[in-house]
């Protein structure tokens, strides 16, 4: 429900399975492309508690001039500015100190498995896991001493190589500090129904651990009795829905199907049969109360 | 030859760095009655629900005192039980009494459950309290005193209630007597009894919207008590609504905004935020409030309808933004878990509180308290919830257990993010 919106450092920096994607190699915009985003971002920014300025794309601290693009985000009135990072930079308590000083109050990192050897496998990054993980903890360690609130998020990218590691993935979040795991399933050739039960493991994990669990690219189908952790709850999917789902009484409320989801994967749904009904449950979670001005 | 006083520990678990006002009162009272003076000693001991139930009992027990009372609320009853079971056993001679929001209102049921409790003191416990200290010291039973339930050899029995005090003026101000010092930036003012509502979860109102006020002179002299006090740079009240009326709220601001502009504030006062528009901002403002806490509770109209709270959204938000615009912090309150609400309706809440813009948004488990309109309908409503003392609703026609665990974890989540910002 808190909107970002993100605005590109570069390209080819994001962390992925690199059995699934061949890697490529970063680039990084220049900050004065970068700072005119900004400004558009801000300017065009809605009624919604904000601007929020997610800062992605590229290893932010791989950019010469991060702290430049931050500081222009303060300058410019953000209220919330979220690090899409590895956080490795971040190992170091004085590099923390001074990015929360700076402003920075989100971070979010990538893990791709629960332990070292899974992360650092899929990533084929030896030593990333440790790294990252001393990172965000000395972020949080760092935030914590100085009594400021951050929120620290994990994305969770799942594919075939790491579906059965999410729960653990949920448990190492949540031993890190994060309040938030964000499941996005990005693999089209993962059979929804059978990911159903490892994806709606990791939500029921993160609920013994505290931590929210939003997962994006699951129709409602495959999730019925877990709705509530689908990301189409809390964000409007009005247009954004991918072309392989058949319309359903769930049109206008379900994200749809992972992107580059097939037809047999689709075939394997059903639409709930009270899905009328919960269709309009859903809409009434949007609507404002009665005599509000929206 | 000279009587020896009857020894009484008044004895609560507070929160870390709180003192019981509660208890400041009932002893203030007492020490002001005539039949009790040189007849009756006290001593105060403020813990923290954080102390094992064993050290409560061995601070207690130091004392050797004759009467222990003790104020009881939901978040300290099971601490409280557990110290009055090892003080039973390790003194079977001393009176265990009782009293406070959880154990008034469900007195027979409290004394059947814990044996260790020898009497509960229901309602406003000043006067029963300090008349059930005399039939103590004359050795008379106790049961037959008003708004007491006590035990009589197997049987348990409840004396008649007693009336609410008609003069809050006679009930001698904790503070202004000594008995409580301000304490550093936790304390609390009482400025009336009762509120204006009738929200059925609330057992504020106690079954009436009958308000009795305090002298604005008892008012102003505890203001400047508390605002002078060494150490003190900020405090708040009890009140339920601060704003209860225009003439009230401007002989408040009147009474705090010489404080004020020493930079002695108040913090945290309870709103009705739909009687908020720039005027009652400004005298918010001009008496030093820098941060103010309000509903909605909740924007399901079912569930505003059951729970018999009345909400105006566009007046809501032009008073938030009244309050916004002078600079003081807003915290809104959700209640998850009230009969009428589905999911849904606490996710449309949340995301309407969000895009109104508070500042700070809280949210809690429905508490099915004691003596509630709720409690009393739980069952017509289909409320369960926990038979121990929390009280916490387990679910609802509207809700299951498991989406009630999720929408607790995602509201905390959304706070957190909420809150993590320049």
């Amino acid at each position: 429900m808190l909107r970002f919106v993100d605005i590109m450092l570069g390209a080819g920096g994001t962390l992925g399975c690199r059995r699934c994607q061949e890697s490529s190699s970063e680039s990084l915009r220049n900050a004065s492309e970068i700072i005119a985003d900004l400004r558009d971002a801000v300017g065009a920014w809605d009624n919604s508690p904000g601007p929020n300025i997610s800062l992605t794309g590229a290893e932010p601290f791989h950019h010469p001039s991060i702290a430049e693009i931050v500081a222009s985000c303060v300058e410019m009135g953000a209220q919330r500015i979220r690090l899409d990072s590895d956080s490795s930079a971040l190992g170091s308590p004085d590099t923390a100190k001074s990015v929360i000083a700076g402003g920075v109050r989100h971070l979010q990192f990538t893990l791709l498995g629960s332990v070292a050897s899974i992360h650092d496998s899929l990533c084929e990054t030896p030593g990333a896991f440790e790294n990252t993980i001393r990172g965000v903890k000395t972020f949080a360690e760092s935030a914590n001493e100085a009594d400021i609130p951050v929120q620290v998020s994990v994305s969770v990218p799942v594919c075939r190589h790491n579906l059965h590691d999410i729960p653990s993935i949920v448990t190492t979040a949540a031993k890190a500090g994060a309040s938030l795991v964000r499941i996005a399933l990005v693999d089209g050739r993962l059979q929804l129904p059978t990911a159903a039960p490892w994806i709606g493991a990791a939500c029921d994990t993160g609920i013994v651990n505290a931590t929210w669990v939003e997962v994006e690219g699951m129709p409602f189908g495959p999730a019925s009795g877990w709705e509530l952790h689908l990301a189409s709850i809390y964000r409007p999917v009005v247009g954004a829905k991918t072309a392989v789902c058949e319309p359903c009484a769930l049109n206008d409320v379900c994200g749809g199907a992972t992107w580059g989801a097939g037809d047999s994967v689709v075939a394997a749904f059903h639409v709930p049969a009270d899905a009328d009904a919960f269709a309009s449950r859903v809409h009434r979670g949007f609507e404002p109360p009665a005599g509000a001005h929206d | 030859m000279t009587e020896t006083p009857l020894k009484v520990a008044l004895v609560a678990l507070n929160q870390p760095g709180y003192q019981s006002l509660a208890l400041g009162y009932l002893r203030a009272f007492a020490e002001s009655q005539d039949k009790l003076r040189k007849r009756v000693a006290f001593q105060t001991l403020d813990l923290t629900t954080e102390v094992d139930a064993c050290w409560v009992a061995y601070r207690i027990l130091r004392m050797e005192p004759d009467v222990v009372g003790f104020s009881v609320s939901c978040w300290n009853a099971q601490a409280v039980y557990a110290a009055c079971a090892i003080l039973r056993d390790a003194r079977p001679e001393t009176v265990i009494v009782l009293g406070g929001p959880e154990v008034g209102p469900q007195a027979e049921d409290v004394l059947r459950a814990h044996p260790s409790v020898d009497i509960v003191v229901r309602g406003e416990g000043e006067v029963t309290f300090a008349e059930l200290l005399q039939v103590l010291v004359s050795g008379k039973r106790a049961w037959l005193c008003p708004g007491v339930t006590a035990r009589n050899g197997e049987e348990i029995v409840s004396a008649p209630d007693r009336p609410l005090v008609d003069d809050l003026d006679t009930l001698p101000s904790p503070y202004l007597s000594g008995v409580l010092i301000p304490n550093k930036n936790l304390s609390y003012i009482e400025t009336f009894r009762g509120c204006p509502h009738r929200c059925s979860y609330c057992f504020e109102a106690k079954g009436t919207t009958r308000i009795r006020s305090f002298s604005q002179d008892r008012v102003r002299a505890e203001i400047d008590a508390v605002a002078t006090a060494p150490g003190v740079s900020t405090f708040s009240f009890v009140d339920s609504v601060f704003n209860l009326t225009p003439d009230r709220l401007g002989w408040l601001a009147d009474a705090l905004a010489p404080h004020a502009r020493r930079g002695v504030h108040a913090h945290t006062v309870e709103v009705d935020m739909e009687r908020i528009g720039p005027a009652e901002a400004a005298e918010l403002q001009r008496a030093g409030v820098v941060s103010v806490e309000t509903g909605p509770q909740t924007i399901g109209a079912e569930a505003l309808h059951t729970s018999h709270r009345s909400f105006d959204a566009e007046r809501f938000v032009a008073g938030v933004q009244a309050l916004k615009d002078v600079g003081i912090s807003v915290e809104c309150d959700l209640i998850i878990g009230l009969p009428g609400d589905d999911a849904f309706d606490v996710i449309g809440g949340l995301r309407w509180l969000l895009n109104v813009d508070p500042g700070v948004i809280q949210s809690s488990t429905l508490r099915v308290l004691p003596g509630t309109d709720l409690s009393a309908r739980s069952e017509e409503v289909g409320l369960l919830y926990g038979a121990g003392s929390e009280h916490e609703v387990i679910q609802t026609p509207g809700i299951s257990f498991e989406d009630m665990r999720r929408l607790e974890v995602m509201a905390a989540a959304l706070q957190r993010g909420y809150r993590a910002r320049l």
